[in-house]
């Protein structure tokens, strides 16, 4: 029944893996930064090192503007052997007070690699730079595809109607989206946020299950100690897991074994 | 859900299409601080992170397939390919285009120009099935070429572009 669903890459569905490092400040000026960054050794793969600029709206006359002004961070890419963007390393001041560090993967092979791609660029950062972190989250996009434009998606077929995230109305829209959000503490105490977002829509034929686990420490900690005794990355291996298990929950065995969810 | 609207985002692929959702994207901006005695901002973190200007355009293109007006309506199938050309765009040469410069043809396609001056442009065309796309360079015709399917020549397209940018 679901010869028309097609994951977005070929052993599984995930379209972007995004690990973001919260650093409870603003950089005031990102282009020096950037300057004392990007010649470091550990990221010679970004061929491609850039600036970003802060795009604010204005409304005129009723009409949108855009305007790029102030520098808000900077941004590295790295391409795979066709010239797809594979890892974008970047640096974005995201409030006032608060400015993350990112690495986001859009050819992801697996776990393991994604983490010493993240150890790797971290430890790079770091070199020229002492920061403090807030907190740490993961975001994984699975998207598919329903290549058949004639026929409806079949709904019934890809989710686990037994699941208890999903509901009725939603299981039976043309279009629908369900978002949960949640706060709770995990077994250590630590205060985590979760997101989840599914949705699907006959429109465009696309199916995308978008999971944000976030979490904070219990004090600001410097980067440097964090990592002293482990591995970075695995400070994001309970976000991984709780990935995985929403995704069991809610697809059908049909479609976990589309993507060889394990 | 109006609760969870403004701060976060919802998918763009979803958000955009919604009836239910049409406010105006500045207007939510504009009246952000008011609404910060509400239970959504103790979320520190789930909310920051978003695809800021690629979820602008697409629910600048999403627009275009929402209207009623003949002459700058898109299909579905034009608006699929706009999602996934701007997907696989690389976010230095997003970064590089001004949603103004983004528009609906007659002929139900989206145009997409990156305009250094008047005498360097890109001009990117897509359509349900096929793109095309020409570069000026001091004035005169760089590049031309017409009837591409994206999923073949979106590497070509993307060097193409990235390389028109960076000179």
């Amino acid at each position: 029944m679901l010869e028309f669903l097609k994951p977005i890459s070929e052993n599984h569905s995930i379209s972007r893996a995004v690990a973001s490092v919260f650093i409870p400040q603003a950089f005031l000026k990102p282009q020096d930064i950037f300057e004392k960054t990007k010649d470091v050794d550990g990221f010679k793969d970004y061929p491609k090192k850039g600036l970003i600029k802060a795009t604010t709206i204005n409304i005129q006359n009723n009409s949108l503007g855009i305007s790029n002004e102030q520098i808000k961070g900077f941004i590295f890419e790295s391409y795979d052997g066709k010239g797809s963007i594979n890892n974008v390393f970047k640096l974005e001041n995201s409030k006032e007070n608060q400015s993350v560090l990112s690495l986001e993967n859009r050819k992801y092979k697996d776990w393991d690699t994604f983490k010493s791609q993240l150890d790797s660029d971290l430890n790079s950062f770091s070199e020229m730079n002492y920061f403090y972190v807030e907190a740490i989250s993961l975001n994984y996009r699975d998207e598919f595809l329903w290549t058949d434009r004639n026929s409806v998606i079949p709904v019934a077929d890809i989710f686990n109607m037994d699941s208890e995230l999903l509901n009725k109305k939603f299981l039976s829209s043309k279009n629908g989206t369900l978002v949960l959000v949640s706060q709770g503490n995990e077994e250590n105490g630590l205060p985590y946020e979760e997101k989840t977002e599914i949705s699907f829509n006959n429109d465009i034929k696309r199916i995308v299950i978008d999971h944000q686990y976030a979490k904070r420490f219990d004090d600001i900690k410097l980067f440097s100690n964090l990592k002293k005794d482990i591995q970075f990355s695995s400070l994001f291996n309970v976000a991984h897991l709780e990935n995985k298990k929403i995704l069991k929950d809610i697809l059908t065995v049909d479609s976990q074994n589309l993507i060889k969810l394990k | 859900m109006a609760l969870l609207n403004s701060l976060f985002a919802l998918n763009p692929e979803v958000e955009k299409l919604s009836f239910l959702n049409r406010s105006n994207i500045e207007m939510e901006n504009m009246f952000f601080d008011e609404e910060i005695i509400d239970l959504k901002h103790t979320y520190h973190f789930t909310g920051v992170l978003n695809n800021g200007k690629s979820d602008l355009l697409k629910n600048h293109i999403s627009d275009f397939f929402n209207t009623s007006d003949n002459n700058i309506k898109i299909s579905a199938e034009v608006l699929s390919q706009c999602y996934s050309f701007i997907e696989n765009l690389y976010p230095s040469v997003l970064e590089q285009l001004e949603i103004d410069n983004v528009y609906s043809t007659p002929y139900g396609t989206v145009v997409f120009d990156w305009e250094k001056d008047v005498d360097n442009a890109f001009s990117l065309e897509i359509g349900a099935k096929e793109l095309g796309y020409f570069i000026e360079v001091n004035g005169s015709d760089d590049k031309q070429v017409d009837s591409l399917l994206l999923d073949e020549s979106k590497n070509e397209l993307l060097q193409d572009l990235s390389s028109f940018l960076s000179v």
